[in-house]
C-alpha cells in the first residue's frame, strides 16, 4: 500500500486519485496496514465483501482504472507490488506503474484496443455458481458478527465449495473458520490449482 | 400464522419484512414484494420499472397473496442464502445482471467507512483518473 501513496503523491496535481478498499472481517484486521500507509486518499474496510461482489473480483491486490465519467476503462487486475508477490502473479509493478503514469500524463488509452477491453472484461464474467457462493459468503457474516459462529462456518464452507477459486472467500474466511490463513492457504491454493482452477488474471497488453 | 420480522439483506441494502414459513419455505405478501423489493407480479410476469420476467412456475411462485422467495429468487436468476432459524435471508444478484451493471453506464457506487468511521462513496470522486485498489491483511 505504500507504493499507492508514492503514486499518489506523484499524480494526485493531475486529476488522479485512488480509492482503497481492504476486505477483511473486521476494522482492527485492516487498521495496522492502513496506519502503515499513512495515506492522504480514502482508506476504507469492507467487512460484507460489498465491492467484490460488485465488481466480481477473485482476489487480492485487485486494480480497476475508472476514467474521469466514471466508467470502467480497465477491469480487475491482479498486480502485487513487492518482489515475490510479483514473480507469483508475473506482472512487473514498475512496468504497471508506468502504463498508470501514461495513462494520466499523456491520455494514453487504458487498454491497448477496443477488442483488448472486451477480452480482459469477458475473462472473467460471474457464474451462477460463484454469485451463489457470495450469497452464502454475505449469511455466513452476517452470522459470524451475530455470535453464531458455527452456523456461519457452514455457510462459509459452502461458499468455499461452490467457488474454490475464489480467494477472497477461500483465504478471506480462513481465520473465521479457526485456520490460518497464512500457513493453511499455501497447500489449499496447491489442491485448487491442482484441480484446474485459475487463481490470478494474467495481465494482457 | 407464522409471520415474523426477517432481515432481508442484498449486497448494497438491509431491511426488516415480514415472513411467513410454510413448509420449510419463506413466503412473503405481493405488497412487500412491492414496497420492499420493488417487484410486482402482474399478468405478464414478475416486474420492475418497465421490465417483466415471464414466470416459469407460477404455481410454485405464488400461492393466494404470497410469493415463495425461494421461487422468486430462482425466476430471476437470483442467488438467495438463508438461516431460517435465524431469520436471515440474502437475495444476491444474478450473474447477468451483474456483468452488465459493471460495464453499462457508470462504475458501481458504494459507500464504506474509513478507520475513523468517516463514510467514504466512490462517485464522490468520479470527476478524475482514479484507480480502486482492493486489497485484504490477509
Amino acid at each position: 500500500m505504500p507504493v499507492w501513496q508514492e503514486i499518489y503523491s506523484e499524480l494526485s496535481k493531475n486529476n488522479f486519485t485512488v480509492f482503497s478498499v481492504m476486505e477483511d472481517k473486521n476494522i482492527d484486521d485492516a487498521k495496522p496496514w492502513i496506519e502503515a500507509a499513512n495515506a492522504d486518499f480514502p482508506c476504507t474496510v469492507d467487512t460484507k465483501h460489498i465491492v467484490s461482489d460488485l465488481y466480481n473480483m477473485f482476489n487480492v491486490p485487485t486494480i480497476v482504472w475508472i476514467d474521469e465519467s466514471g466508467k470502467i476503462v480497465r477491469p480487475n487486475d491482479v498486480v502485487v507490488m513487492n518482489e515475490s508477490g510479483a514473480k507469483l502473479v508475473k506482472v512487473d509493478p514498475t512496468e504497471y506503474i508506468e502504463k498508470i503514469r501514461n495513462w494520466v500524463l499523456h491520455d494514453h488509452p487504458a487498454v491497448s484496443s477496443q477488442e483488448e477491453f472486451f477480452k480482459l472484461k469477458n475473462e472473467r464474467s460471474a457464474t451462477d455458481e460463484e454469485q451463489l457462493a457470495r450469497a452464502e459468503f454475505a449469511i455466513g457474516e452476517w452470522l459470524y458478527i451475530k455470535g453464531e459462529k458455527d452456523l456461519a462456518v457452514k455457510h462459509f464452507e459452502q461458499a468455499t465449495q461452490l467457488s474454490p477459486a475464489d480467494i477472497m472467500i477461500q483465504r478471506g474466511t480462513m481465520s473465521m473458520r479457526g485456520m490460518d490463513p497464512m500457513k493453511d492457504y499455501g497447500p489449499i491454493a496447491g489442491e485448487i490449482i491442482q484441480k484446474g482452477h485459475k487463481l490470478y488474471r494474467p495481465i494482457r497488453d | 400464522m407464522n409471520k415474523k420480522y426477517f432481515t432481508v439483506l442484498e449486497t448494497n441494502a438491509s431491511q426488516e419484512i415480514e415472513i411467513e414459513l410454510r413448509n420449510g419455505q419463506p413466503w412473503i405478501d405481493v405488497n412487500k414484494l412491492s414496497s420492499h423489493l420493488d417487484w410486482n407480479l402482474k399478468p405478464e410476469g414478475l416486474c420492475k420499472d418497465e421490465i417483466c420476467v415471464p414466470v416459469r412456475e407460477p404455481n410454485l411462485l405464488s400461492e393466494g397473496n404470497q410469493i415463495n422467495m425461494t421461487q422468486f429468487a430462482k425466476e430471476l436468476n437470483r442467488p438467495i442464502a438463508m438461516e431460517l432459524d435465524q431469520s436471515i435471508i440474502f437475495l444476491g444478484e444474478s450473474a447477468t445482471d451483474r456483468s452488465t451493471a459493471l460495464y453499462a453506464h457508470q462504475a458501481p457506487d458504494f459507500e464504506l467507512p474509513d478507520l475513523d468511521g468517516n463514510m467514504h462513496r466512490l462517485s464522490e470522486h468520479f470527476g478524475k483518473k482514479l484507480c480502486l485498489v482492493v486489497h485484504a491483511s490477509w
